[in-house]
């Protein structure tokens, strides 16, 4: 795999508290998002990862410190499939195109381009093919490649994506994760993904947040995901190893 | 699932028909607490020229809506059977115990009460009664003719459009019981009119926004689901509406008779407000489509990409409470709740596309205004639920066309 990876700086926290009411959730963040980073985001459940989402999309204002976007930054947000609503009666062509409502303004209606861009989209994650399919009918991968073309179709500067692979197989969780490398590699996206899968995060990620305690530690995988890390994280003895070309949580 | 579906439609059309029928009960009602003024809905209605078929009043303790009596031959009913006017005092046409069963044709024959044995007969066997005629041969046109149906229609017309269209949302959002909610809220916003002398619609629709910010408000979420906010906010209106209407001056008469409405007695103003509301809230809707898709069927996302869902959340409710506040108005709380249900889940059973749905559904909505009056005219049955039973004769249609192809 090609690292894209780039000096350009997107976003920086600087001290930063987040928290809800007087509850501080985690607290002194000292985090730098470049261009092309590709950062899994792990810790246990209720630890402040959906937090820290919350915080780097903007939708979550720092109680104390500061978060500088160093570029007007365009998301693509992608939400666990399953959480998705399957009343609506929505085509996968519909969906793809909300991705382009912000660039197509209020009132207006979507032109010729956004829809050759939401084609685009479709085709770019393998199932154009599907377009006038209602999502509903959709398995959940399919589901999820959806949901990527939506953000794809935004063009965006960071992909930021919920547990990508919840609940699925392991062949629509490979297929899954290899369009996610495919995309950030070819794109050269800042690429955020919030799992609470070690083996995906380790085998996909360049970079790893552990998010614990009421802390972020990110930095390279080697360094980060050590036995005394996640035995402090997860109070289990875990370690990292090599297995041919992959590398495995036991 | 699909069976729940199907017993809940069967059952509710069996009460819609139930609740219509006159004779219900062998029993005469109590005489209605007195009344001090008009009623300000139906006084303009029934004021104007003589009418081919009387509208009787409500039974202000049963809580009916009045029915539509067809004209004997063409020839004017009777005095006592005109309707309400404003030279006649309301508490004389409805102190009778009969003015309950004004449609039995033991009335036509001019009897007091109808007889014993056929107490509990059904409204639709007029032909017992030998100078009735057969309602089954009111024609399409006679049953349109009188203005009041005429006006009548277009009100239903434009409430069940619009409630049907909003429907799509309330049903698609799993908010249904925000509808009857805010319509709770828009009901103590009349009590509080009646209760210091202020415009009713603007307190209605007062008391629909301030539930709309109740709804809206996070409340507790991390203890108390929405749902649960949703029912107190219920409990908090209805609660509200009744010790206002305790102190009201102008009675439950008033009150009920402005809650319940009923299309044959809507003026030409309140179908102005209507068709104002309808116009203003469907364009609305046309030019924000994707907005509000967005936010309704993917919030987090929506947020992601820079929208303020809680705005586009409160402005569907403000939509939907507007829609809710001044149908009530017209054509009564029961057809208005339907109207944002039926229709909806009609449409979204026959339909596969968004736009379909919400065009389907308006249609739909529409189409059941004047079916449902012309049968409440020719078979003398009330007119919100006869308009709210055809609507569920469409949805048990459009389920048996959903079974068919096997989409359900």
């Amino acid at each position: 795999m090609g690292i894209p990876q780039t000096d350009e700086t997107l976003m920086t926290f600087a001290n930063v508290t987040l928290g809800y009411g007087r509850r501080t959730i985690l607290s002194d963040l000292n985090l730098e998002l470049k261009k092309g980073d590709y950062i899994g985001i792990v810790g246990p459940n209720g630890s402040g990862k959906t937090t820290l989402l919350h915080a780097i999309l903007g939708r979550l204002k720092p109680r104390e410190g500061s978060i500088t976007m160093h570029q007007r930054l365009n998301y693509g947000y992608v939400p666990q499939a399953q959480t998705m609503d399957d009343h609506f009666p929505l085509t996968a062509f519909d969906i793809v195109l909300m991705g382009r409502y912000r660039r197509i303004g209020y009132i207006k209606g979507p032109s010729r381009e956004d829809r050759d861009a939401a084609m685009n989209a479709l085709e770019q994650v393998g199932i154009p093919h599907l377009a006038n399919r209602l999502f509903r009918e959709f398995s959940g991968g399919q589901k999820q490649r959806t949901l990527m073309a939506r953000a794809l179709a935004s063009g965006p500067d960071v992909l930021v994506l919920d547990e990508p692979t919840n609940d699925m197989d392991v062949a629509a969780e490979h297929t899954t994760m290899e369009l996610i490398d495919e995309l950030h590699e070819k794109r050269g996206l800042l690429v955020l993904m919030v799992s609470h899968m070690l083996n995906v995060v380790v085998n996909h990620a360049y970079q790893v947040a552990i998010v614990g305690d009421g802390k972020v530690k990110m930095g390279p995988i080697n360094e980060i995901v050590t036995p005394e890390s996640l035995l402090g994280l997860y109070g289990l003895p875990l370690d990292v190893v090599q297995v041919g070309s992959r590398r495995v949580v036991i | 699932m699909n069976r729940s579906l199907s017993a809940l439609a069967l059952v509710s059309a069996l009460i819609a028909v139930a609740v219509s029928c006159p004779a219900w009960s062998d029993e005469p009602p109590p005489p209605p607490p007195p009344m001090e003024g008009l009623n300000p809905v139906t006084a303009p209605a029934t004021s104007t020229a003589p009418q081919p078929a009387a509208v009787t009043p409500a039974n202000p303790v049963a809580g009916r809506p009045p029915m539509i009596e067809p004209a004997s031959n063409g020839a004017p009913p009777p005095p006592e059977e005109e309707g309400l006017s404003p030279d006649k005092s309301p508490a004389s046409s409805t102190s009778a115990p009969t003015a309950t069963l004004p449609i039995h044709p033991a009335h036509h024959a001019g009897l007091s009460t109808p007889p014993a044995s056929s107490a509990g007969t059904s409204v639709a066997e007029p032909q017992a009664a030998p100078d009735t005629p057969s309602t089954a041969s009111v024609t399409i046109a006679e049953a349109f003719a009188p203005d009041f149906m005429k006006r009548a229609l277009l009100a239903a017309v434009l409430v069940c459009g619009l409630c049907g269209f909003l429907g799509v949302y309330v049903v698609l959002r799993r908010i249904v019981f925000v509808g009857i909610t805010l319509s709770e809220f828009s009901a103590a916003g009349v009590a509080f009119a009646f209760l210091k002398g202020l415009s009713v619609a603007l307190c209605s629709v007062t008391g629909m926004l301030i539930g709309v910010g109740f709804l809206s408000a996070r409340w507790a979420r991390k203890k108390v689901t929405p749902e649960t906010f949703i029912g107190v906010g219920y409990v908090l209106a209805s609660t509200a509406s009744l010790l206002l209407i305790d102190k009201s001056p102008k009675g439950l008469d008033d009150l009920q008779e402005i809650i319940s409405g009923n299309p044959v007695t809507v003026t030409s103003g309140d179908i102005g407000f209507v068709a104002v509301a309808a116009v203003l809230i469907l364009l609305f809707h046309l030019l924000f489509r994707k907005e509000m898709l967005f936010a309704a069927f993917d919030p987090d996302s929506a947020e992601a990409a820079g929208y303020q869902v809680r705005f586009w959340d409160a402005a569907l409710f403000v939509t939907i409470g507007l829609a809710i506040a001044f149908s009530i108005r017209a054509v009564g709380s029961l057809l208005t709740f339907s109207s944002l249900i039926v229709p909806a889940v009609s449409a979204l059973l026959l339909t596969k596309r968004m736009g379909a749905a919400f065009a389907a559904a308006a249609v739909i909505g529409m189409l059941q205004a004047p079916i449902g009056l012309y049968l409440s005219y020719a078979y003398q049955f009330s007119t919100g639920p006869s308009i709210a039973a055809v609507g569920l004769v469409f949805l048990a249609a459009a389920w048996g066309v959903s079974r068919l192809r096997h989409d359900v």
